[in-house]
């Protein structure tokens, strides 16, 4: 038996109260790091969404009903679309303060071979395009060629095989890495592409209920602002001079999510509050407790030798092990709880909801950690300076 | 080893805070012989386990020092005072004094642990302690498993066991029967003839009938009787 095999040994003698402590740093360390999950999952999808729409303004349909339709698109993965004449396109190019503008044309499938789950299938402009080429080049340096695709990562088609949408074979490219948005539930062709699938959709009898020329629609304008004009400006005066279309700024919509985003992070950041100040309370109590209960033992130990550090020592190095065990199990069990449901949590609250990268999470554990065994040994540390400047005399004196 | 105590007193506050003291010990001089058992009887209550923890190093007197081999405890620090005790006191303390999560036998080891490794020979001679005190069976059990006497027989084990210059007992025969308080005094006879210096601490008559001193201390006033 080595000297320092007596923390461990402690603690293994009274299994029950241990094992309760235990369950209880777990619960802090759970509120800790699933809270902190939660919070950073959201920013990060928050951040990712802004960089991959990267336009200004997004013109729509007004019949898209402004940006609630186009919102739930992108964030939630709910599928959507809405038609506009192309015409739209010339004149929100033609006004000033519009450096770029590039269409978009929606479709929407109810059933793929990829997948279980409606299919949103976006069509961008190869020439014009700024919003979905940055990040496609991440994974594809390609040209896409007809009926040739690139998918979000939730799709279930890997890059070489076809995928089957309105009967027509549509052979995957690339799949693109994670935003943590409805975007991952996407798949992405040229405006050809699309315009085939449309043709496909409507052969089979599918409404879409596309008032004009087929052929000349588009669902959506992305444009860049130049530089010294004010995207709030631009949006109001296509708003003004356009009719049947909205304007909407991108901002706008992100700070909707923003507002969202600091609301439940808010309701996070109290809860574990909450639960640390009771958690710690007990802890206190608990470890105060042992101390008083303990004390003849620790009186023995000083009279064959011990010293007033080392007592003080062994005590904390007992509240390390178990601060250290359950913020291990806590954060083991969050990452249980949380990680394999992103995309219903993404669901539920109805934001985008990106979990941060493996190096991130790791740092987040290893403070979530240190934060723990720190917390425990500020619990103890009262018994166990009170315990190191206890007079053993008066102790032995009575009578343990 | 040799045990001395010049001049040393211990005084209490009645009441914490309060001027109204009284000295536990009253000023006075002791000596602890090397192979010699010095029994300290007396009423209950009259400073004997005071003294004893004053010699043990573990109270510091409000007079006086206490030497040991000529080295004043108290003017050490906490680090050398507790390596000394470990090394060289033998405490056999009032009440149920054991680590609750060790075994008979690690505990009555503690003391040689504290500081390295106990080797072969400690072992066995741990052993053989508890077997002479008949707790060779209890040696792997918990102490909350065991009786008062028992406790103490393993308190007493442990004291012996670390073969200390000084042995300080307070009661180390108050739970014990005959038989067991035979081989108590036995044990600490034969330490006396090793050289070691034994205070025994009693109110057992029958005890004092092993030590060469004996000594009376009634309100804190000692008294030599033989």
């Amino acid at each position: 038996m080595k000297r320092l095999s007596l923390p461990l040994r402690n603690l293994a003698a009274r299994p029950g109260r241990t094992a309760a402590l235990i369950v209880l740093t777990a619960l802090l360390a759970a509120a800790v790091f699933g809270g902190s999950l939660i919070v950073r999952s959201l920013e990060g999808g928050l951040d990712s969404l802004e960089s991959r729409l990267g336009a200004d303004v997004i013109v729509v349909p007004v019949s898209a009903a402004s940006k609630s339709d186009l919102q739930n698109m992108l964030l939630q993965g709910t599928v959507g679309y809405f038609y506009m004449d192309s015409g739209v396109l010339d004149k929100v190019r033609g006004m000033a303060g519009v450096e770029t503008a590039s269409p978009q044309l929606f479709l929407a499938s109810l059933r793929a071979d990829c997948c279980s789950i409606p299919v949103q299938m976006i069509g961008f402009d190869r020439e014009t395009d700024f919003t979905v080429t940055p990040w496609m080049r991440e994974r594809y340096s390609g040209d896409l060629q007809d009926l040739q695709v690139i998918v979000g990562s939730r799709v279930n088609a890997a890059p070489g095989t076809s995928i089957k949408i309105y009967g027509e074979n549509c052979k995957v490219a690339a799949r693109l890495s994670e935003t943590g948005t409805g975007l991952d539930t996407a798949v992405y062709g040229s405006m050809e592409t699309l315009r085939s699938l449309l043709d496909a959709a409507r052969g089979l009898g599918h409404d879409l209920k596309i008032s004009g020329d087929p052929d000349k629609v588009i669902s959506a304008v992305y444009i860049k602002v130049r530089d010294g004009y004010d995207a709030e400006s631009v949006a109001n005066d296509i708003n003004l001079h356009v009719r049947k279309v909205k304007a909407i700024r991108t901002r706008s919509m992100m700070s909707d999510v923003s507002g969202s985003l600091s609301s439940i992070a808010g309701i996070v950041s109290v809860l574990a509050a909450a639960v640390w100040v009771m958690g710690f309370v007990v802890l206190f109590v608990a470890f105060s407790a042992m101390t008083r209960e303990r004390k003849g033992e620790f009186a023995v130990l000083r009279v064959i030798g011990m010293t007033r550090r080392a007592l003080a020592g062994m005590a904390l190095k007992e509240a390390v092990l178990i601060g250290a065990a359950g913020a291990l199990l806590g954060i083991g069990l969050s990452a249980i709880v949380v990680l394999p449901f992103t995309a219903l949590i993404e669901s539920r609250l109805g934001l985008p909801f990106l979990v941060p990268e493996p190096g991130r999470l790791l740092l987040i554990g290893a403070l979530t950690l240190a934060g723990l065994v720190a917390a425990v040994c500020l619990a103890s540390a009262v018994g166990a300076v009170r315990l190191s400047r206890a007079d053993t005399a008066d102790i032995l004196r009575e009578g343990n | 080893m040799r045990l001395e105590a010049k001049g040393i007193s211990r005084r209490y506050f009645r009441n914490k805070g309060s001027a109204n003291t009284f000295f536990a010990v009253k000023e006075t001089d002791f000596v602890l012989e090397p192979g010699r058992i010095t029994a300290l009887h007396g009423r209950s209550g009259g400073g004997k386990s005071t003294l004893l923890q004053m010699l043990s190093g573990l109270l510091t007197p409000t007079t006086g020092e206490v030497l040991l081999d000529g080295q004043s405890l108290y003017t050490l620090q906490d680090r050398e005072l507790s390596r000394l005790r470990n090394a060289h006191l033998g405490v056999i303390p009032q009440g149920k004094a054991a680590v609750g999560s060790l075994s008979v036998l690690e505990n009555v080891l503690l003391p040689a642990q504290l500081y390295g490794q106990a080797d072969e020979q400690t072992r066995k001679e741990a052993a053989q302690l508890l077997e002479r005190l008949g707790m060779a069976e209890l040696a792997g059990v918990r102490p909350r498993e065991l009786s008062g006497g028992e406790l103490r027989r393993m308190s007493i084990a442990r004291a012996l066991a670390a073969k200390p210059g000084v042995l300080l007992a307070d009661e180390p025969t108050g739970d014990l029967d005959d038989l067991n308080t035979k081989t108590v005094l036995d044990l600490f006879a034969e330490a006396a003839d090793r050289g070691c210096a034994v205070l025994l601490v009693t109110h057992d008559r029958d005890s004092l009938s092993v030590a060469q001193d004996v000594w009376r201390m009634d309100a804190g006033v000692l008294t030599h009787e033989t």
